[in-house]
């Protein structure tokens, strides 16, 4: 111990006065980084600095893995190759249906004089680890901007809409789920093409439809698909199911839970949709409180008509 | 990465470099994928606590804050959430700390619940304040609770090899 060495009284500030310092560069720093974009940049350096530290974290799991994949039976390869060539079957017969409406949709869509949509490019990424705040719903995966994964890109799996890229570093992006509460997403009802906003409750598996009226054509069981006219997400997506609707009078909308169509909360690998950026509504890194903001609801709601497809 | 602060915590030194190594290895231990979010004990905050309570020059608020600073980023929570809670329970330990310490380990583990379920409160404040109010329930501070127990667990596998790290240092 080389405690000779230090001064036997300690200088500087006293401990309250130390206390209340920090504690005023907390509050200052949460209040920028919930309500300016300042501090992303910042955040984005800082997770990048820690990412080395994380990825030695992943490692005993990953290892443990490997040995589990290496001690397989040959019976148990059987029986997947077995089911992944069913599987194969199938979905080829469901591409090649697929490709036939793909094709009547387009020739539809230049009778109507409509743009072809944008094919956008995809990438696929694996879960890295579930952010531990158990008050937010958000996941990290493991591309990031050096792999062309930007902040507002969407992010589906092989059933629907999973999120909405919110954060992302030079090797690792952060995924804000649907669930999240807050997160508004543009969506329709497949069967009628109601158009209502969809929103997280927070909840790991439901969602809300909180602003359609107790007479609106819904019923349980009714698939949302997203709209596409928040340029973000594009249209078609399923989105969720109807799960629950309580219609009361004495409201003027009707209380309507749906739950997620995409494995949110269970998969580890997902898309990234890289559409090109169309308009910078999505840059708002917290959705949760770009809400309150009356004039950003509205950005996200309505279809600027030069957003549509700036460079098919 | 944590903030060489000449006035504070991490001075140059034996000691000092050990308690940066440990706290390097429980901000490690705290990115683990952990099966049960509820079950993971806040070991950067434990490990802290041990060391404003047995080593009151290494840590310090300095410390504490750039610890929170770095678990905000780890949690994706506002930056500043945790630092301020680190800040505040430090601060109340090295108040408390000369009546903590003259308790054995387990009735010591009692105070630790005690810190960690106020810094618990704070973050959980601080999340509801900002609207984040999810579902929630007390199985959130079970977090604390087994933190509380792992204490004197903490206490053998940060002091036993110390000396050896030190003994080692000396030579």
């Amino acid at each position: 111990m080389d405690s000779q060495s230090q001064p036997f009284f300690v200088r500087g500030p006293s401990a309250g006065a130390r206390l209340l310092f920090f504690m005023a560069i907390s509050l200052v720093l949460m209040v920028i980084d919930a309500r300016f974009n300042y501090l992303q940049r910042v955040r984005e350096t800082l997770t990048a600095a820690v990412y080395p530290l994380q990825r030695l974290a992943q490692m005993p799991g990953q290892a443990l893995e490997r040995v589990n994949g290496f001690f397989v039976t040959q019976q148990k390869l059987q029986q997947d190759n077995l089911a992944i060539r069913q599987q194969l079957l199938e979905q080829s017969q469901q591409l090649q249906r697929m490709k036939a409406l793909e094709a009547e949709a387009a020739t539809l869509r230049r009778i109507l004089g409509a743009k072809e949509q944008v094919p956008g490019t995809s990438m696929l990424v694996e879960l890295l680890h579930v952010d531990r705040n158990p008050f937010l719903r958000k996941i990290v995966v493991n591309k990031g901007t050096q792999d062309g994964v930007l902040a507002g890109q969407a992010v589906i799996d092989a059933d629907g809409v999973v999120g909405q890229v919110t954060l992302s570093s030079p090797f690792s992006s952060e995924v804000t789920l649907i669930t999240e509460k807050g997160q508004p997403m543009p969506v329709m009802v497949q069967r009628t093409g109601l158009r209502a906003v969809l929103f997280g409750s927070g909840r790991p598996n439901a969602l809300e439809l909180p602003f359609v009226p107790v007479n609106a054509d819904i019923e349980n069981g009714d698939v949302l698909v997203t709209s596409g006219i928040d340029g973000v997400y594009p249209p078609g997506l399923p989105v969720a199911t109807v799960s629950n609707i309580e219609r009361n009078a004495a409201y003027v909308f009707a209380k309507i839970t749906c739950s997620p169509a995409a494995g949110v909360d269970r998969n580890k690998f997902y898309l990234v949709l890289q559409v090109p950026r169309i308009d910078d509504t999505a840059k708002s890194s917290r959705p949760s409180l770009a809400i309150e903001k009356g004039e950003k609801i509205k950005q996200v709601v309505v279809p600027t008509p030069s957003g549509a497809n700036p460079n098919p | 990465m944590i903030a060489p602060d000449p006035q504070a915590t991490l001075r140059i030194g034996a000691s000092g470099r050990y308690v940066f190594l440990t706290l390097v290895v429980a901000y490690g231990i705290y990115l683990l994928p952990w099966f049960q979010p509820f079950l993971r004990p806040n070991l950067p905050l434990i490990v802290l606590l041990h060391w404003c309570l047995y080593e009151l020059r290494r840590v310090g608020h300095t410390s504490a804050f750039a610890m929170g600073l770095l678990v905000d980023i780890a949690d994706g929570s506002l930056f500043g959430l945790n630092a301020l809670a680190y800040t505040v329970v430090l601060h109340l330990t090295q108040l408390f700390r000369v009546r903590i310490l003259k308790f054995n380990l387990w009735q010591q583990a009692l105070h630790v619940l005690a810190l960690l379920l106020i810094g618990q409160l704070i973050v959980m404040f601080l999340n509801v304040f900002q609207g984040n109010a999810a579902a929630v329930g007390p199985i959130y501070f079970l977090t604390s609770v087994v933190g509380a127990a792992l204490w004197p667990i903490v206490y053998f596998l940060l002091e036993v090899p110390r000396q050896r790290f030190q003994a080692e240092e000396m030579q």
